[in-house]
């Protein structure tokens, strides 16, 4: 039976779960603020052949199993490999291998779920190779891997820097809609419009978050 | 002897002796025989007329054949020499339309100027945006980008061409990863601790499009290709990055590469991403212009230069 005290302790770890996944998708949005996956974005909003679902889904499964898996390595793995390289061979040598090998195990698993939905899966798995070796997802990965989250903190940014590329995609698309106008300048049209675009709204998020440009 | 040149039609269009038939033919046979003579094609022909199986046959030819240069040989009589080929005109005019479309490949090769990775197909932003804020980070991210590129591009395409260009995204990303720990040694080396200024985008590089944005072509590159395509990319990747970090450090700090040139920076928020994105958007937009318009002067040279042929 749960008491008053335990009550409080799912509730502070919910609220703090909900923190860092509204971080990741607000203040430490993974394009606004890192700048990441924009080259895929990009062709994403270019493509219609590929919806934002197909290529954002398999991004948000990837990120999310793969999580555990870097929080293991990060605790358990990597100490445990560092006593046995030489000293030539620094461990952060190692870490886009290690890391890597995570999200291709949680590609492998997404495959598989993937597989059991036949037809409805398989537009999302045409895009799950180019979605898992994605800039965002290893991006997020070295993010919690740098900022030592715990388990919990690394599920939730990954959530939510998943649901972060998925809105930045969302605001980009409308945004390019819009952008097709003719009072935009010829040699503007296409990617440099849709940077500037881009550069605008990460500098509304600072106006969110605070950043201090004058020191 | 008879005409070869006759002979040859009637060759054709009669049908081969089948293998299991060992009797004699009723009929007269006709032999196919490769690099067949007017001697060969004689003894074949009154061999099948009286009967012959088709291994008689085929011996009576090459016997006959035999027989023939042998004769030639001791009458010191020479070889019939073989027909020049034509060459091919020295002077070939070419048309509008190939000349417009070696221009167009022309532009699409070009990965320096008129299809740089960067300016004009928004490749490699993660590493301008954020991590080129001034001239030693995108010093130390060019050579990154020169250990890496070209040698992964190199290694991914010798590799898919022994798995049959299977699993190719596996294989670039990982060949990448790879290729990471020596390169991570050398600039070790030469940066020291100033390559943690890079963070996490220094290992980012090994899933850049810059860098493997071949794995989405299902064309399989030669080695060759390869290696110039990537030099190219690495080049083109370099000027666009040291153009971008030089010109976000005097923007933004008032220096380049940490000389100081003016006391205030023009424009602070070029050292952060927001101001990268600007910065890059209007760079991309001057560039995109320039290389429009070169390519529009080569394009209008080309239907001026086909135009005055015409008169």
């Amino acid at each position: 039976m749960l008491n008053a005290a335990a009550d409080l302790s799912v509730f502070d770890a919910v609220l703090h779960f909900l923190s860092y996944a509204v971080m990741a998708v607000f203040a430490e949005n993974i394009v606004f603020t890192h700048g990441m996956g924009v080259s895929q974005l990009f062709k994403l909003v270019e493509t219609r052949d590929i919806r934002t679902w197909h290529h954002c889904l398999p991004i948000l499964l990837v990120q999310l199993l793969s999580a555990p898996l870097v929080w293991l390595c990060r605790t358990s793995f990597v100490p445990w490999l560092r006593e046995f390289l030489p000293v030539w061979l620094p461990s952060l040598a190692l870490r886009p291998l290690i890391y890597l090998s995570c999200a291709t195990i949680a590609m492998a698993v997404v495959w598989l779920l993937l597989h059991l939905f036949g037809r409805v899966g398989r537009p999302y798995l045409e895009q799950l190779a180019l979605a898992t070796y994605n800039c965002c997802v290893l991006g997020t990965i070295l993010i919690c891997v740098n900022q030592n989250f715990t388990l919990l903190e690394t599920i939730a940014f990954s959530l939510g820097s998943g649901i972060g590329y998925l809105f930045a995609v969302a605001a980009v698309d409308e945004g390019r809609r819009r952008l097709r106008s003719k009072d935009v300048p010829g040699i503007f049209t296409g990617m440099p419009i849709s940077l500037i675009y881009i550069g605008i709204l990460a500098l509304a998020i600072y106006g969110l978050v605070g950043h201090s440009i004058i020191s | 002897m008879p005409n070869n040149e006759s002979n040859k039609p009637r060759a054709k269009s009669a049908k081969p002796p089948r293998p299991e038939k060992r009797k004699p033919a009723d009929g007269p046979q006709t032999l196919i025989i490769p690099q067949i003579s007017p001697e060969m094609l004689e003894s074949a022909r009154r061999a099948a007329s009286e009967g012959k199986t088709r291994e008689e046959i085929e011996q009576a030819a090459l016997e006959a054949e035999a027989r023939h240069r042998a004769e030639t040989e001791a009458a010191g009589e020479p070889q019939p020499k073989p027909e020049p080929v034509p060459r091919p005109e020295k002077h070939h005019r070419k048309t509008r339309a190939e000349a417009e479309a070696e221009l167009a490949q022309r532009v699409h090769d070009d990965h320096l100027w008129l299809n740089n990775p960067v300016m004009m197909r928004g490749l490699g932003l993660a590493p301008v945006v954020v991590a080129a804020v001034n001239g030693e980070n995108a010093l130390m991210l060019c050579v990154a980008a020169i250990l890496l590129l070209t040698t992964t591009r190199m290694l991914a395409v010798a590799v898919c061409h022994l798995t049959g260009n299977r699993f190719r995204p596996v294989i670039y990303v990982y060949s990448a990863a790879i290729l990471y720990i020596p390169a991570y040694c050398i600039l070790y080396n030469l940066f020291g601790a100033d390559l943690t200024l890079l963070g996490v985008y220094l290992p980012l590089l090994v899933v850049e499009p810059a860098i493997i944005k071949r794995m989405e072509n299902p064309d399989l590159e030669t080695l060759g290709e390869a290696f110039r395509r990537g030099i190219n990319n690495t080049i083109g990747l370099c000027i666009a990055i040291l153009l971008v970090g030089t010109l976000r450090e005097f923007l933004g700090a008032g220096s380049i590469f940490g000389h100081v040139l003016l006391q205030d920076a023009p424009l602070p928020i070029a050292s952060q991403p927001a101001g990268g994105f600007l910065l890059l958007g209007v760079i991309a937009a001057l560039w995109t212009g320039v290389a429009n318009t070169y390519v529009r002067y080569k394009e209008e040279e080309v239907r001026h230069i086909y135009a005055e042929r015409r008169r």
